[in-house]
């Protein structure tokens, strides 16, 4: 070949190679440039998310407002995007009106604003299943004059759901005049922000709700009716107890509760005195339904601005104390009663023995000297009864166990009460089971109880039989404690005066004093503290009136006794002798 | 393979290729026609037109079901698995096979 040729071609070739390698070149260079502008794209695309993110996290602290999440997303969005306007829609359910706002960033024509407004509410109405109008949005438009003479539509756009705990809480719209400019890819970022915002508040949210269900909890489950009303005399709460104490229906409104305290306070009045007024307002008390009702207002502050958010209406049941206090005055009404008849009684037949003891022959003045004993001995156990209840009540009443034979105190007690009983035409059986283990008991106050128990019944036992009788109370086939009946043939009790029987203000409540009997009324309760001193229990059972009653109560067993009964009492072990107090 | 059998691949076929085009024109309307026409094209084997429509489904169209699913919940969480279970009410059929993110 010829070596110009030669020459001419190897040029051509370098030539050729030289600018193949400048193209490939320049390609890694644009690649490499491409690849760089990527990274720097994502990178800004972070580091906005990260900016938006804290922003969202400083400006929402604690406070579970959704609208805040929408109003920073939107307001931030020229860090990232071109866009026209950007708009928001935030459904109120509790206004019933839809806020619309929109931003123009660039000059548009009113009808791509209205054309936003046709995309958002389709949106919204495919979102939540409910179909909206433009009359329904309370708009407000700010930025950018826009250009009356335009007709333009809008280009493209995209939607951004912000959904709280499940629901959504808005819509952003971003819109612009130009088309075809947004894709999933920038737009993804703005997605994630917004999933990211609503995640942690609806994790606060659900914090506030479990909140407010404790809250509603407690509140339900108070024993005092309760209500909270607003500023606005509207109804925010009323728990369960309202209903029963007022007798409305169950979840009653504002109108039911009021209509329940109609003639008797004036709920409205109550709540706006007491929104006004600084200090605690005077409690009052009605009667509802036979129910003697505290009601008291109390205003409820905003923390933050120490202004009222509300009041709360309590409704407090004072029914029980108010007999309690009624009980107490004829109580006291009665014992004022039975000491000064004694004493008047006393007092007149000293008289009559001092103006006429010359002329009264000697077995007069025996008649008139047994009835002066036989009345102050009257008085001076109504006071005894009165001085240990008030040590009952003190906790100084002083009962001494010690382990001993029950059975004796048992005769001794029946055998001195014999001559009333026979007195009185009435039959006395004792039975007294053999072998009875000791028992563990105060033998003084074992002496009181039985004084108690068949003095009432004598006193309540006409005709028919008293019988008192000494067993082992067996339990899962093992002794546990040494049981005493003392059953009569009297009047009997009725059902419902049971339970109160051995309360302070038993006999009263019961009406046993009615019969014309005098009593103090209170033995049955001393009775009580005494056998529950020593670790024992009492009770009465009563087929109904004019069917007699039987007194139950029992010893525990001496701890000696309770070995040989191979642990029949688990758990139970008594010294010698311990003062309990009752 | 012709027949019932064929008939049957082909019915279940349209019924999905139906479903997936609701979803999509329901997530145009909500999110803005291009970014859930881009999100329903990143989904492998779906070929989607301008219009929303689905126009093919290559391989499994229950997992392409569930991946667009998974795809739109991304965007919009609760408010597109409350669509997509109002549009299976639909199609009973596939919804009695379940969706693992619904």
């Amino acid at each position: 070949m010829d070596p110009t040729i030669s020459l001419a071609l190897v040029m051509i070739i370098g030539t050729i190679a030289g600018i193949l390698g400048y193209f490939f070149e320049r390609q890694r260079f644009n690649e490499e440039l491409s690849r760089r502008k990527q990274r720097e794209e994502e990178l800004a695309r972070r580091a906005y998310e990260t900016i938006i993110l804290k922003e969202i996290g400083d400006r929402i602290g604690y406070s579970l407002n959704g609208a805040k999440i929408i109003e920073i997303i939107s307001g931030s969005l020229g860090q990232l995007l071109p866009y026209s306007t950007v708009s928001y829609i935030i459904a109120n359910e509790q206004e019933e009106k839809i806020i619309f706002s929109c931003t123009v960033a660039e000059t548009v024509s009113p009808v791509f604003v209205e054309h936003v407004k046709v995309i958002m509410l389709a949106a919204l109405s495919e979102m939540t299943q409910k179909q909206f109008r433009k009359s329904d949005l309370d708009e407000s438009i700010q930025g950018v004059i826009l250009d009356e003479g335009s007709a333009e539509l809008v280009g493209s756009y995209f939607n951004l759901p912000i959904v709280i705990s499940g629901k959504l809480g808005g819509i952003i719209n971003v819109a612009s005049n130009q088309k075809n400019l947004y894709s999933e890819k920038n737009t993804e970022v703005l997605y994630r922000i917004a999933r990211q915002a609503s995640e942690a508040v609806s994790k606060l949210h659900e914090v506030l709700e479990n909140e407010k269900a404790r809250l509603s909890q407690a509140v339900q489950s108070l024993s005092d009716g309760l209500i909270m009303v607003d500023t606005r005399y509207r109804l925010v709460l009323a728990n369960r107890k309202v209903a029963d104490l007022l007798g409305t229906i169950a979840n009653p409104s504002l109108f039911d509760i009021a209509n329940a305290l109609s003639g008797t306070l004036d709920l409205r009045s109550h709540v706006e005195e007491a929104l006004k007024s600084e200090g605690e307002t005077p409690s009052s008390e009605i009667v509802v339904h036979d129910k003697v009702l505290q009601v008291a207002v109390l205003r409820v502050l905003d923390k933050r601005t120490n202004e009222p958010m509300g009041a709360i209406v309590l409704f407090h049941d004072i029914t029980d104390a108010k007999s309690l206090e009624q009980l107490r005055r004829d109580f006291s009404a009665m014992m004022v009663h039975e000491l000064r008849s004694p004493l008047t009684s006393i007092r007149s037949t000293v008289e009559l023995l001092k103006d006429d003891f010359a002329k009264l022959k000697e077995e007069d003045l025996v008649k008139y000297l047994t009835s002066v004993d036989v009345t102050s001995q009257a008085m001076l156990e109504l006071i005894n009864d009165l001085l240990d209840v008030a040590k009952l009540e003190a906790g100084k009443f002083d009962v001494i166990c010690e382990t001993g034979p029950i059975a004796d105190s048992i005769t001794e007690r029946t055998e001195s009460f014999k001559p009333q009983i026979e007195e009185k035409g009435l039959r006395l059986t004792v039975e007294i089971e053999k072998g009875l283990p000791s028992g563990y008991f105060d033998k003084i106050r074992i002496k009181q109880v039985l004084n108690n128990l068949l003095s009432n019944a004598i006193k309540y036992t006409q005709t028919g039989e008293i019988k008192v009788k000494v067993a082992k109370d067996t339990s899962d086939g093992q002794t546990s404690d040494i049981l005493i009946s003392v059953s009569d043939t009297g009047i009997g009790i009725e059902a419902d005066q049971i339970d109160s029987l051995f309360s302070k203000f038993g006999q009263l409540k019961a009406g046993r004093n009615k019969a014309g009997l005098k009593s103090s009324g209170l033995g049955l309760y001393i009775a009580k503290g005494i056998v529950e001193a020593w670790g024992g229990k009492i009770w009465v059972r009563s087929e109904g009136q004019g069917l007699g009653s039987t007194f139950y109560f029992t010893v525990p067993i001496a701890e000696s006794d309770n070995k040989e009964e191979a642990s029949s009492i688990s758990g139970k072990i008594y010294p010698s002798e311990k003062i309990a107090h009752a | 393979m012709a027949g019932k059998g064929g008939e049957s691949v082909l019915s279940d076929q349209e019924d999905y290729q139906s479903l997936l085009s609701d979803l999509v024109k329901k997530q145009m309307v909500m999110l803005g026609p291009q970014v859930a026409i881009s999100k329903a094209r990143t989904v492998a084997g779906l070929t989607v037109g301008q219009d929303g429509q689905v126009t093919a489904i290559s391989g499994d169209p229950h997992s392409a079901l569930e991946q667009l699913a998974s795809e739109y919940m991304k965007l919009s969480g609760q408010i597109a698995n409350t669509t997509l279970q109002s549009l299976l009410e639909q199609y009973p059929a596939i919804k009695s096979r379940g969706l693992q993110q619904a």
